[in-house]
Order: structure tokens, then sequence, then C-alpha cells
């Protein structure tokens, strides 16, 4: 049970980069038009996340410097300003859009429209991030999201064409009919920068150090990285799969919070129900608990602020200031009645340009020896990191003519 | 001892004796002494250097917000003798406590104003 | 260096505003058509498996209200679209001919089968289900036909 406990930031933090109210309708709407033929995109992702979890991990347990604070360092204050304006931006529309999707599970359970939800989702969350312990949210809210293991149980439950799926996952590509390449890859890009979010990072690292990580927590750090992100994609990729099999059949696409939920309901009925909503209800809740850190995190480090929960309020009276504003906004952005849903799709594209700024100081630093002294980089995390860096440059490139080119993914 | 002023001081986190954050090196100010080398009088902290040293427009900008935060006619920035750091790893470690240092305006406005109004602003987590 | 950014920002806005205000032509009007009817054939289908779910008393009442509420909003939406592209030629024409009584059968259909819900009709939650089923495949047909 200990163990468990120590790996809730790692759960916490995965689950609100793979299963947060985006990439649920996302990771449906992929199985709904193309079946499993993404599925290898997830297994990227993973691979990906986990290899620059574990360098962030490595450098805050050997150094207590959080992500934030490298990029200001080896870009310069001039770069890493432009990167906490578009990390801010794209940080806060996220979270007044995990905000909505907290809002939206209240919906499927009282049937009253989410906005009516939003005032008191906005003040439940600033209570909870005001007073709670960082250990309290990281294991009620990361284990809460762990209801979503529901959907794995679905994969069971329903009647699986195994050879369908596995067909379709071993081709990558739009399968036969009426979706096109630059739509699968379009989807392709959105579902990679889901895993690699840069306010995953941002949070993980941040919340290394706010759990006082000393180079002891190094296999602690390694643990919720091996676990918790494989855990996030495999979620993930059960929701990827139901879909295949209850809406490809039937030719028809996912767009909304209530259909992601038919699967878990077709195959147990109402605790299937029941364990989809409430797991709905914890991963957009620890999303916008993580989004909403990250954005106090990422200008309090880029400044040099006080920050952390770990200190008294008025100790890090900017900090809550940022903290408390951008909850406001995330309010106001939600309120224009804009879609939260397709406002979190949105955001994955842009974060895929946004993505090389955030890992390039990563992996730098990890290479650092005044930093990391004997704990550098080996050759296999380098090889990784580079082969990653490459990869997410083509996606950052490829993601607004992508975009473009197929209406967003219409 | 010899430093890369760009490389190891710019830019890195300053933390007190005990590590508590007191800001970042945003400029530092340099002295040259009889022989004429130079060498680090002083780190420099607060959003007026750091807008002075990215420059242009923003910085500017910066600068002035920052500026027109003070309540004191000629605002200074916060100056750390370069006497007072003990150590320069992957922060700069100060001798001293951060409570011996002046707060910074904003924080100190805003934790006037705001922050110490809302009830359970003073408990720890 | 903010002149050139000022002529890119200029042209790609012309281009945006030539895009918005060109006449509708065939291909415009057959990606409506056919996005409408991809929108009205989704949510027949989630209405219908969702009904089909309650019927089978495997879901919450609240949930399956919220469902077909959501899926009234993306038909009303669709029609909206619809209506609002004016046909352009003969073909188009008889696209709309086509399209739109489809689409008003889906809403039909839809508010037939939220009234039966409303008022746990059962008898009348299975006439409605069986209702779907024609108007699905013939919007199904459509949407194969012209995309």
């Amino acid at each position: 049970m200990k163990k468990l406990l120590g790996i809730t930031l790692g759960i916490l933090t995965s689950v609100g980069g793979f299963v947060d109210i985006g990439d649920l309708v996302a990771s449906s709407q992929a199985g709904a038009r193309f079946g499993t033929a993404h599925a290898w995109v997830l297994l990227v992702g993973v691979i990906g996340i986990c290899a620059y979890a574990e360098m962030a991990g490595r450098v805050v347990a050997v150094s207590r410097r959080p992500v934030f604070d490298l990029i200001r360092e080896r870009l310069g204050p001039r770069v890493a300003l432009a990167n906490l304006a578009g990390s801010y931006v794209l940080t806060v529309v996220t979270l007044g859009a995990e905000m909505g999707g907290v809002a939206l599970a209240l919906q499927l359970l009282t049937s009253a429209n989410y906005l009516v939800w939003i005032p008191l989702v906005g003040l439940v969350l600033w209570l909870a991030l005001w007073r709670l312990k960082f250990a309290t949210l990281e294991r009620v809210f990361g284990l809460g999201g762990l209801a979503l293991v529901v959907f794995a149980v679905a994969v069971f439950v329903l009647p699986t064409h195994w050879d369908t799926v596995w067909h379709l996952a071993s081709r990558p590509g739009p399968p036969s009919g009426t979706e096109t390449w630059p739509t699968y890859w379009y989807f392709a890009v959105a579902i990679f920068a889901s895993a690699l979010t840069p306010y995953e990072v941002f949070f993980y690292s941040s919340g290394g150090v706010e759990e006082q990580w000393t180079p002891k927590e190094l296999s602690q750090s390694k643990i919720n990285v091996f676990v918790g992100f494989p855990l996030g994609g495999l979620l993930a990729l059960s929701l990827m799969i139901v879909a295949t099999v209850v809406f490809h059949p039937l030719n028809t696409s996912v767009s909304a919070l209530g259909q992601v939920a038919l699967p878990p309901t077709m195959a147990l009925g109402r605790i299937g129900l029941a364990l989809a909503i409430l797991g709905f209800f914890a991963a957009t809740f620890g999303a916008a608990m993580e989004t909403g850190l990250s954005c106090a995190y990422t200008v309090a480090q880029y400044f040099g602020w006080p920050w952390g929960k770990v200190l008294r309020p008025v100790k890090a009276a900017r900090f809550h200031t940022v903290l408390l504003v951008s909850i406001l906004i995330g309010m106001a952005i939600l309120l224009t009645t804009i879609d939260p849903i397709q406002l979190t799709e949105y955001m994955l594209i842009f974060s895929a340009v946004a993505l090389p700024l955030t890992y390039l100081p990563i992996l730098v630093i990890a290479n650092d020896r005044g930093y990391m002294g004997e704990r550098v980089n080996g050759r296999f995390a380098n090889a990784l990191g580079t082969v990653y860096l490459i990869i997410v440059l083509a996606a950052a490139v490829a993601a607004i003519p992508l975009m473009i080119m197929t209406r967003a993914g219409a | 001892m010899t430093i890369l002023v760009g490389l190891n001081l710019l830019d890195r986190q300053i933390v007190d004796r005990d590590g508590d954050p007191v800001g970042k090196v945003d400029d530092v100010e340099l002295g040259v002494d009889d022989d004429g080398v130079p060498y680090v009088a002083a780190l420099l902290v607060g959003q007026e250097v750091l807008g002075e040293r990215i420059g242009a427009d923003l910085g500017t900008w910066m600068a002035g917000i920052a500026r027109r935060l003070r309540t004191d006619r000629h605002p200074k920035p916060l100056r750390i003798g370069y006497d007072l750091v003990s150590e320069v790893n992957a922060a700069v470690r100060l001798s001293v406590k951060r409570d011996l240092l002046p707060d910074a305006p904003l924080e100190d406005w805003l934790r006037d104003h705001l922050v110490r109004h809302i009830p359970g602003a003073q408990e720890k987590e | 260096m903010w002149g050139t950014i000022l002529v890119v920002l200029a042209v790609a806005w012309a281009l945006f505003g030539f895009e918005l205000t060109k006449p509708t032509d065939f291909h415009d009007y057959r990606i409506t058509a056919v996005e409408s009817a991809q929108s009205a054939y989704d949510a027949l289908v989630t209405a219908k498996a969702t009904g089909e779910a309650q019927l089978a008393g495997r879901t919450f009442d609240t949930y399956v209200e919220s469902n077909l509420d959501d899926a009234n909003k993306a038909l009303a939406g669709a029609q909206k679209d619809f209506v609002g592209t004016a046909p352009v030629d003969a073909r188009t024409t008889a696209m709309r001919d086509e399209l739109g009584p489809l689409l008003a059968a889906s809403t039909r259909a839809l508010t037939n089968l939220q009234k039966a819900e409303q008022t746990h009709d059962d008898a009348g939650l299975r006439a409605a289900l069986a209702a779907i089923d024609p108007i699905a495949s013939r919007l199904s047909d459509f949407i194969d036909r012209h995309q």
C-alpha cells in the first residue's frame, strides 16, 4: 500500500495528460473513425514521455531544480519568456477546458447543463489547491482516475474481435473507406502531443520538488515514471479499443463525453456507467489541478519567486495570486460557452508546436555534470532523447499545416 | 575563482542558506580590482533589471511595470553583495537567511492587500 | 521585419475573407450536406444505443437525458448549417430535396424518443427506437453516395 501511495504523483500526472477531457473524446474518436490504427502512436508517446519524465525527475532529485528553471537558464530570458507566454496561454486555456470537463461529468450525473456547474467547479478547485495537502490531492485524484480501468475491463467483456483489433493496429494508416492520410496524421499528431504535453513535465518536476525528492528518491521517481505513464497510456488504449468495437463498425463518430461512456454501459450496465463517470470526474479534476498549478509553477519559476504548496500562502503571495487569477481566466473562457472538448483538441495541436522548446533544455541539463555530477544521462537515455527530439520537431512542423489541410480533422 | 558569468551565473536560481528561493540572478554588477581584473561585485534581482537585460519594447515594458509597482521614488533592484554567496552549483546559495533581505515589492503588496486576508493564509498545508 | 509580418498577416486575412465571402459552389455545398448528414446520423446512433441501454435497465435517467439532450443539440446544429447554405444548381437542389426531409424525420424521431423517455413509457420507447433504424440507414446511404 505504501508503495502504491508513493507513485500517485506519476499516476496523477499521466492521467491528467493521457485521459483528460480532450483525450477522453479524442481517443474514442480516433477509435471510432480509424479503429486501432493509432495504437502505435500511443506506444511511441508513452516511451517518449517516460524518457523525458525520467530525465526531469532525475534532475529534480539531484539538483532540486524544476523544468522551467532549466528552460530560463539554458535558453536565456528572452526565448524562455516567449516559451513562458506560449505555455501559459496553452495551459490556462486547457485549465478552462478541464474545468468544463468536470462540469460535463456533473452534467451526466444530474442532467443539468454543464454551464450551471462552472462557478462551483472553479470554487472547489481553488479551495482544494488552497487548503489541501499536495499528497492528499495526488492520492485522491490520481487513484480516483483509476476508476477509468472500467474501460480496460469493458474491452474483455464486450465481444471484441481481436483479429480486427490486431489487423487495424498492425497496418498504420487510414482504414479503407472515407478517411484520408492527412486526417490520419492530424489525429496522430494530436495523440502524440497529448502524451507529451508540456504541462506534464512542468507538473511532474515541480511535484518532485514539492515532495522534496533527494538522490535517495531516485528509484521512487523511476517507479513513478515507469508505472504511472504506461498506466495512462493503457487507459487511453482501452478507450480506443472499446470505441473500435462499439462505434467503428457503425461508421459513427464521437464528439461528446456522454458517448464515451456508452461502451462500459453496454458491457457492465449501471456499475460500468457509474465508474466511468467517476473516472471522468476524477481525471478531469486532476487535470484541472495539474494545469492550474502548472500555470502558477511556470510563472513563479521563470521569475524566481517562492512557489509551492509546501509554503504557507503568505510566504508565496505572488504564486497564489497567479493561481487564483489563472482559475478565474479559465472560468471566463468557459463561460463564453465555447465547447471545452474542441478547445482541448485545438490546444493539443498548438502545444505540439511548443514541445521542442520544453524538451531541449531537459536533454541539455541532463548531460551537464555541473548539475548532475555522476548522474548524467547514459548513452541509451541520450540516444532515446535525441530520437524523440527529432520526432517532436517533426510533429511541431507538421501540426499547423495538417490542421489547416484537414480543417481540424473534420 | 574564475566563473563564466553568462553560463554559470546569469538566470540561475538564488536560494538562501536553507534552500528557500530568493529570486533569479537577473543581472550582475561588475567591479574592477586594483590590478585591473574584473570581478563580480553583486547579484541584481528584480523585474526592472531583467526587463533592461531583455531589451527591446517588451523588456522596457516589463521594467516600466516593475518600476510602477514601487512605492519609493528612486527604486533600486535588490542588490546582493557577492560576499554573501556561499556556493554556486545548480543554484546560487547564500550564506544568510532570506528574512534578512528585503522582500520584493510586488510580493509585499499582494501579501498585504490580497493573500493575507483569505482565511487559512497563515497555515501550513 | 515588422513590415514583412504585417504584409503576411494582411494577405492571410484577405485570403480568409475571400474564403468566407466567395459564393458557395457545388463542392462547398456537398461538404456541408455530408457533414450535416453525418452529424444527424451520429446523433441517431447515439440516441438509439442510449435508449436501448435504458430499456435494458443498464443506465441512470440523468445520463440518458443528458445524452439525448446532446444528440438533440448536435442535430439542431447540423440542421442549422444545412439550412444556412443555399443550393447552387440542379444537383445541389436534388441533394437538398433528399436530405431536408431526412433531417426533419431525424428530429421527429429524437423528439419522440425523448418524450417516451421522460414519461417512462417503455412501449413508446420501443416504437421510437424502431423508427430510428430506417432513417439512420437512409442517412448512411446518403453519406456513402455523396462523399
